[in-house]
């Protein structure tokens, strides 16, 4: 049996999010997309008895709707919170993966990274042990799913996770995270992040089948799961990080190379 | 009683206040605003309400069962003159706590997915056998003790008693140790993982029941007209002498949970929005210096003095600080691992803190809203039952088949 894992290679990226573009396009409202998990319109049975037209059940409409009218309040002031204000609203809609950009430190002593925030589809998963429903399973080859038609919305597994990875679906009203394109990879097809990704940043495979290129890399770098700096909790996490060399960017140190080998020359010359 | 115009309005009011909350569960469920902080506090003001009215219904059964199993009657016979009393208020307080977390829970249509697909290894689906357990063998408690006024056989069955009252002290100790094990395995709140948090919360609940049992059985005979000098004396004597042992305990789990939390960062980061952030008055002034320090020296004074009315006004201190600290320990944990830095991208990350902070926790009123309907149920049940039932020693059962 497979067991499958992620490798991000966080040097190669660009920040262009089309990993998340991939993800909303591949799975929000697709009919591709976890068919056996399709879940009943929510509250149905509340609703009924509460009396309240289905109608009134937020769809995405309602949430793009949202975000004009949250965003308009700052238009004419602020038209960058404006957006800023628009993309939050229409974000919570769909976070299966997002990319930060984090900048941190002062100048001359800039830190830089792309984090990719993604399930780490953990050997040990916390939330498949706290569900008290078993909506949280994880599959035979590893792969931790979600089925919303048990999940009660308890929060249980949003407090055992340590890598912020679930959040409520919006338009289920139950949890929700990356399923690794389950749909996908059992059609033998990569995951639409990987497939999109420009600069080949996110690798997919098999890490029991020695030749393949996640084993490869898990192997031959210092690939650490959990977040770039390694797992927070021993979760035996499944997306590995490929520790960056240039984060770290000491602009000083650069500049004292650079005079260093500038004397250098001069004194050779 | 009192005059059936103010049993009236207390019953007006609290059907309108249920009424209010009604009117609110579709703004609760549905708008935006509901949903937008519930990946971000996932467990918000209704899991620490529940989880009060737990301690208080759990902590009310531990002082049962110095009468019930350990046989200890107290001065003037106290405890067998309210023994039902405290039986009733632990059986009803149950239903806030549950009426709470069922609230909270954002998929109550999936409900029977608890029962359909059971967990065996989650401290949740393990909540709702426990407190089913809980709740039978008190119901079962409370209808021995009330047929056993008119039924001589029953009466004198002492091992039948004995057997009730150990299987609900079982109940009680297994639910309060799977709920702190509910927050002491979340791996993803460094602030409750641990094995600390049972036994804190079984000293929360020792305090907060006695509290909540003294103020409770005072009004109810107040209310009747029966607070007799016998009844006082035995407060002062017995529910001081808990709170002089209780609260020294109960300042111990916090220096612990202090310590503890010191030596790891993580966790640290919630004591440092108790200790120097938004909770700080409320951690330092209430709970520490009202909750520990005032309390535990107004029950040493009232417990020598003899003084009734300290010890009832020391009864309220602690319940309303009980709610406080229960709501800030809880709470602050969930913003402690929004906020924490682990030293920035040079040292490590947390991801909750890239994805969220800063965040503002601020509550919307559907959710007070639900608070409010759960306790004016709560309300409305416990005075009922003090009206119809049959709680007073001797007193034989009239209305119920049942207990007849």
């Amino acid at each position: 049996m497979a067991r499958y894992a992620m490798v991000i290679d966080i040097d190669r990226c660009l920040g262009c999010q089309a990993c998340v573009a991939a993800c909303i396009a591949e799975n929000l409202n697709s009919d591709a997309s976890e068919l056996e998990f399709q879940p009943k319109q929510p509250f149905s049975v509340l609703s009924g008895l509460l009396g309240i037209p289905k109608e009134q059940v937020p769809p995405a409409e309602y949430f793009v709707k949202k975000a004009v009218e949250e965003s308009d309040k700052y238009i004419d002031v602020d038209p960058e919170k404006a957006k800023t204000v628009a993309q939050e609203v229409v974000s919570k809609l769909w976070t299966r993966t997002e990319v930060f950009r984090i900048v941190g430190g002062k100048y001359p002593h800039v830190e830089l990274m792309l984090y990719h925030r993604i399930c780490q589809h953990c050997d040990n998963a916390p939330c498949v042990t706290v569900c008290p429903t078993h909506a949280s399973f994880q599959r035979e080859d590893g792969i931790v799913l979600v089925d919303p038609n048990k999940c009660i919305l308890c929060g249980s597994c949003v407090t055992a996770c340590p890598y912020a990875a679930r959040q409520v679906n919006l338009l289920t009203k139950t949890i929700d995270k990356c399923t690794f394109c389950a749909h996908r990879v059992d059609k033998g097809l990569l995951p639409a992040c990987v497939e999109t990704c420009p600069a080949h940043v996110r690798i997919f495979g098999d890490l029991d089948d020695p030749n393949s290129e996640v084993s490869q890399i898990v192997k031959r770098h210092k690939a650490v799961p959990g977040t770039p700096h390694g797992p927070i909790r021993h979760t035996a996490a499944r997306v590995y990080y490929l520790p960056s060399s240039n984060y770290i960017v000491d602009v000083e140190k650069v500049e004292e190379e650079k005079e260093k080998e500038a004397k250098l020359m001069t004194d050779q010359s | 009683m009192p005059s059936k115009l103010l049993l009236y309005a207390w019953y007006g009011v609290l059907i309108l206040l249920v009424i209010s909350g009604i009117y609110y569960l579709h703004a609760y469920y549905y708008e935006y605003e509901a949903w937008e902080t519930k990946d971000i506090i996932p467990w918000g003001l209704l899991v620490p309400s529940y989880v009060y009215f737990a301690l208080a219904s759990t902590g009310s059964s531990i002082i049962n069962s110095l009468y019930t199993v350990f046989g200890y009657k107290g001065p003037n016979e106290g405890f067998e003159k309210i023994i039902k009393h405290g039986v009733w208020f632990s059986l009803i307080t149950i239903i806030p706590a549950w009426t709470m977390i069922i609230l909270d829970l954002g998929r109550p249509d999936h409900f029977l997915s608890m029962l359909t697909s059971f967990n065996i290894v989650s401290r949740i689906a393990w909540m709702g056998v426990l407190y089913s357990f809980f709740f039978l063998m008190l119901l079962i408690e409370l209808v021995y003790f009330i047929r056993s006024e008119v039924n001589e056989k029953l009466k004198h069955w002492k091992a039948l008693e004995l057997a009730i009252a150990i299987l609900v002290l079982f109940a009680t100790i297994a639910v309060h140790s799977n709920l702190g094990e509910v927050f002491g395995s979340s791996t993803g709140v460094p602030a409750w993982y641990g094995p600390h948090v049972g036994a804190y919360f079984i000293a929360s609940a020792v305090l907060i029941g006695s509290a909540w049992q003294l103020f409770f059985v005072s009004i109810v005979y107040k209310a009747k007209g029966g607070l007799s000098e016998n009844l006082k004396e035995f407060f002062v004597k017995v529910y001081n002498k808990i709170f002089i042992i209780g609260i020294p305990v109960l300042a111990f789990f916090v220096i612990w949970n202090l310590i503890v939390a010191y030596y790891y960062p993580p966790a640290w980061e919630a004591y440092k929005h108790l200790l120097y952030g938004e909770f700080s008055k409320e951690f330092i002034i209430v709970e520490v210096i009202i909750g520990l320090i005032v309390t535990f020296i107004v029950a040493v004074y009232s417990y020598i003095k003899k003084n009734f009315l300290l010890t009832f006004i020391n009864s309220i201190i602690l319940i309303i600080v009980g709610y406080i600290s229960k709501f800030d320990f809880i709470i602050s944990g969930e913003i402690a691992r929004l906020s924490f830095n682990y030293g920035g991208l040079t040292n490590n990350l947390n991801p909750y803190y890239v994805r969220f902070w800063p965040f503002d926790y601020d509550i919307g009123l559907p959710e007070k809203m639900m608070l409010v309907l759960a306790v004016s149920i709560w309300l409305i049940l416990l005075t009922l039952g003090e009206q119809i039932l049959p709680l007073e020693r001797g007193e034989k059962p009239k209305k119920l088949f049942v207990f007849k």
